[in-house]
């Protein structure tokens, strides 16, 4: 097993996975590959008290293997409780501390777009539509963000279409609107770096780069300024025991193990 | 003589003459999971026209696009519909939403619930926080913002949504409509309950003695479902839980079919219209060899 050689999804299923607290409680969504991974992992390091619902399905700490699809039989297998669906938001959502966020475009205030990109009666993209952000948004949690895709097109200054609420437009305009104060995205993991945000503004702030990533590349593929630290620490790479219970007991088939890093 | 209690198998032509043209259809399952697609064929065979389909919150995948890519559904309640890591969206509710050949009422699936929660329960509206300053709010004008009367904070009022039939795939019946999920019941018992009509195919129907041995099995009582067909491997190519896994080949030959209009009719031609029932459709797909890969057990 080499251990300088692997892949972006594996990297950021480790650096999720190192910021997810024990004894924390938060869901994931459908499609949620990374997440999931991130999960196990914690629950087999760091944080054997944590509790991660994947809402397709609505399974608890679900201990097997890693598949493709969250709605796998199979990746449903060796969880603790299955609810129906729509019991989740009786029994699971009013408990969690987290959810994992995502988009086909995020803005400098977390804002996620899920839905459409171009004017939205006549899109140039159609994405898949808006799944729980809006729901999920108006919940007073922690949201963790990451995207598969760190691109001047996935990170812009305004969104064609606001599905998830972040941030909103900064400082106190979320409260304003009617969602409770206390929640918002707290991190966003890419390909090439770690964000998070400044606490006034509300404003995406560059944590740290991903090893031979430049401050310099991330800024080049972000389609807003970041808010740049005068140091910029390069992301902890991979050590050899969160890879090997990555690949050994979490993901053995590699489902995060297409895409080589570029 | 007293009369007999009355079974609810029927055969698919009975079942699919529930829907019209035109009706409200609701669809169970997930994502690539548990989707009626034995019943959906038919639906698409028979083109029956104008349909107006809602996924099930959140996720539809191929069920919703089969029925929008053959032109049988006109308009969509959509809060997803995707195949996961085989395609993140579906590609002809993309196209069709793209080149705005169908109308497409946004929501998410905490809205589409609570339509459902508001037609159960018939109140006029359900109320939820979700959605405060999403666009969402602003492109679908069934979901009201309001002031909550006790402390005047700003609240979103979701009307009714009562289909007029839903359609649904679970793993066993017995001969009077009380239905078993092997696996996961997804939103299932709450698209029932919301809808005026219930269909349900099932892989197996069971004696009644199964069902009242372990009442604690029933995932949706005989008093929600109206019809029930029995129709092994009726949600091919999509898994069925508990029984066998999703095509994953086959998902993926559709998805590619669809990137060419000329493909994708050849693909409704040869699967579809091609076929004249779920026997015939399994072996244009593969069939023992094919059934026998993806069974799980």
């Amino acid at each position: 097993m080499s251990f300088d050689d692997y892949t972006s999804q594996e990297l950021m299923a480790i650096v999720l996975s190192r910021e997810l607290v024990d004894g924390e409680v938060g869901e994931m969504g459908a499609y949620s590959e990374i997440p999931m991974a991130a999960c196990k992992l914690a629950r087999l390091t760091h944080a054997p008290n944590l509790c991660w619902w994947c809402s397709a399905s609505s399974y608890l700490n679900s201990t097997g293997p890693l598949y493709h699809s969250s709605t796998d039989y199979r990746n449903i297998a060796g969880a603790e409780a299955v609810l129906h669906m729509n019991e989740a938001f009786f029994y699971a959502i009013p408990h969690y501390d987290f959810f994992f966020w995502g988009g086909i475009q995020m803005d400098p205030y977390g804002n996620s777009n899920l839905t459409a990109i171009g004017d939205y009666k006549n899109p140039k993209f159609r994405g898949p539509g808006c799944a729980a952000l809006p729901t999920v948004s108006a919940l007073p949690i922690k949201l963790y963000g990451y995207m598969n895709s760190h691109t001047t097109k996935t990170f812009v200054e305004k969104l064609d279409f606001i599905t998830g609420v972040g941030h909103y437009l900064g400082g106190d305009s979320k409260s304003k609107v009617g969602i409770p104060e206390g929640g918002g995205p707290v991190l966003v993991v890419t390909p090439l770096a770690v964000m998070d945000f400044d606490e006034e503004t509300k404003r995406m702030r560059l944590k740290s780069c991903h090893p031979g990533i430049t401050v310099r590349d991330v800024q080049d593929n972000t389609g807003f300024k970041l808010i740049l630290p005068e140091e910029v620490p390069e992301t902890l790479p991979p050590i050899e025991q969160e890879l090997a219970i990555l690949r050994e007991q979490v993901d053995p088939f590699g489902v995060l193990g297409k895409a080589k890093r570029r | 003589m007293y009369p007999k209690r009355k079974e609810k198998v029927v055969s698919i032509d009975d079942a699919v003459a529930l829907i019209k043209p035109g009706s409200l259809v609701a669809i169970g399952g997930f994502m690539i999971h548990n989707h009626p697609m034995a019943l959906i064929r038919e639906i698409v065979r028979r083109k029956i026209r104008n349909l107006k389909i809602i996924p099930t919150p959140p996720g539809g995948g191929i069920d919703a696009d089969l029925l929008i890519g053959s032109g049988v559904a006109t308009t969509i309640y959509s809060s997803y519909a995707g195949a996961e890591w085989l395609a993140p969206v579906m590609p002809n509710y993309q196209r069709k939403i793209q080149s705005c050949e169908i109308e497409n009422l946004e929501f998410d699936e905490n809205t589409i619930i609570c339509g459902y929660r508001a037609s159960i329960q018939k109140l006029p509206c359900e109320i939820t926080r979700g959605g405060l300053g999403s666009d969402m709010l602003e492109v679908n004008p069934l979901l009201k913002v309001f002031k909550d009367p006790i402390t005047q904070s700003p609240l979103v009022a979701v009307p009714p949504i009562e289909p007029d039939v839903a359609i649904i795939h679970a793993q066993r019946s017995d001969p009077y409509g009380n239905i078993q999920h092997a696996g996961s019941v997804f939103m299932d018992a709450l698209i029932a309950s919301a809808a005026k009509k219930v269909v349900v195919s099932v892989e197996e129907v069971i004696p009644h003695e199964f069902i009242t041995r372990d009442p604690f099995k029933t995932t949706m009582p005989c008093t929600l479902v109206d019809a029930v067909v029995r129709i092994p491997y009726g949600a091919h190519p999509c898994s069925s839980h508990a029984y066998y896994i999703h095509d994953e080949d086959h998902i993926r030959q559709y998805i590619k079919n669809c990137n060419v209009l000329e493909d994708y009719k050849v693909y409704l031609d040869r699967y579809v219209y091609g076929t004249k029932d779920n026997e015939e459709y399994l072996e244009s797909v593969g069939g023992v060899r094919k059934i026998f890969e993806l069974k799980l057990h």
